[in-house]
């Protein structure tokens, strides 16, 4: 499982949600999923702006939700100054595999391509877990 | 004084690049677990749906 906290919808947070999309897409079949849970004051609004997102970029396979808070779930310590944080984890312990945060301006390709990669920490441990 | 100012300037130059690479911690470590949390599911199967993914 991928999970992305983010605190806005920007362009960068929009492509690293894309590239896990298409990477979960791929890996399907090894019960990889996603979701992009993000910390709202507006649940309503935010609610519509993910439904607009998703019919645009055509994002099919991650889920995008919306959680109550822009503290975010107590149990998950989302940082304050966290703009975006991703957390990976497998099997039935929900054990965190991997975590990458970003502070405000500092998710970029590099960033994305780094997390895309780290994918693969939670699709071997899957296949452990089996 | 010169050596001073110098050193002075050496160690300001490095105390700000390991500001600039400070890395941003944030969420649940490797080796923690994740405990249940409830989002509204936007998209897919289960919009409209509260529900926890973990």
């Amino acid at each position: 499982m991928v999970g992305i906290f983010a605190r806005s919808i920007t362009d960068d947070l929009t492509s690293l949600v894309k590239e896990i999309d298409k990477t979960v897409g791929k890996n399907k079949a090894k019960q990889m999923r996603s979701f992009l849970i993000l910390l709202s004051k507006d649940v309503e609004a935010d609610d519509a702006k993910l439904k607009k997102l998703a019919k645009a970029e055509k994002i099919t396979n991650a889920a995008l939700t919306v959680f109550d808070g822009v503290a975010g779930p107590p149990n998950c310590k989302v940082a304050k100054d966290a703009e975006v944080t991703v957390m990976m984890w497998v099997g039935r312990g929900r054990v965190v595999k991997s975590n990458h945060a970003f502070a405000k301006g500092e998710l970029n390709k590099a960033a994305i391509e780094k997390v895309v990669k780290d994918t693969s920490k939670v699709l071997s441990a899957a296949s452990l877990t089996k | 004084m010169r050596t001073i100012i110098v050193s002075s300037a050496v160690l300001l130059l490095a105390a700000t690049a390991m500001t600039a690479h400070a890395k941003t911690k944030s969420g649940l470590q490797p080796g923690e677990k994740v405990g249940a949390f409830n989002v509204l599911d936007s998209t897919g199967p289960n919009k409209g749906k509260k529900l926890c993914y973990r």
